[in-house]
């Protein structure tokens, strides 16, 4: 295990939770991003993280990949629209911008969190550096 | 009343201190384990981590750091290897002055 480790382990929750609001402000960037009847809607992007083997790597969490929700979307009526059908209907991506901003708040207060960890072990070695003076 | 003697003090057993090993790939086993060679070896970590601040460091200067965390994180480890060793560095020197001022 390398010296200063929890440093490395609250490192890697900021990174998940980096790519987790990366992946909300796609959504909430591409909630109105119309797409044509016969193609696919834009497809809510989904981080899936996995604990690390504790033994192996020394704790943390890893971004296993990025997944892609249902790209069947909701069809709405802009007949205005220059990519809308015959009937006039457009497909729009089925992404909820309250569950959206609720995650965003977990992410970011999560990354505080990890912050706030780090700044404690930071704390904690100087103190052990203290003793003896 | 009679007062019973002092008893003899049983055998101590011998305390058993954890042995400590040497930093992997810094020194080999019949190499000599002398303070001077432990702090090389911590000197040499010290130069690994500071390298590799200095590298993220260059990153977010040219704007190829994605992740602002890891230079901090970064920042941090060197800032903390540093304080550890110069501590280190102060425990050595005091205790060789102490044996130099010596009264003889």
């Amino acid at each position: 295990m390398p010296l200063f480790n929890e440093l490395s382990i609250n490192g890697s929750g900021l990174h998940a939770y980096r790519k987790w609001m990366d992946a909300i402000s796609d959504n909430i960037a591409n909630i109105n991003t119309t797409s044509a009847t016969n193609e696919d809607a834009f497809r809510e992007r989904f981080v899936q993280v996995q604990s690390a083997n504790v033994n192996r790597t020394g704790g943390g969490v890893v971004v296993n990949q990025v997944r892609y929700g249902s790209g069947e979307g909701r069809i709405v009526n802009q007949p205005e629209n220059p990519i809308a059908d015959a009937e006039g209907n457009v497909k729009l991506p089925n992404i909820d911008l309250a569950s959206q901003m609720t995650n965003l708040i977990v992410a970011q207060r999560a990354y505080q969190a990890n912050v706030q960890a780090i700044e404690r072990a930071r704390n904690a070695y100087q103190q052990a550096l203290t003793l003896g003076k | 009343m009679a007062i019973a003697g002092i008893g003899g003090v049983g055998s101590f057993s011998p305390i058993d201190f954890p042995a400590v090993k040497p930093n992997a790939g810094t020194q080999s086993a019949d190499q000599a384990e002398g303070f001077g060679a432990r702090l090389n070896g911590a000197l040499e970590n010290l130069q690994q981590t500071t390298d590799n601040s200095d590298k993220l460091a260059a990153q977010m200067a040219t704007g190829e750091l994605t992740d602002v965390h890891d230079y901090m994180i970064a920042a941090t480890q060197t800032e903390l290897a540093t304080q550890l060793t110069v501590a280190v560095r102060n425990k050595a020197v005091d205790a060789f002055n102490q044996i130099m001022n010596m009264a003889v």
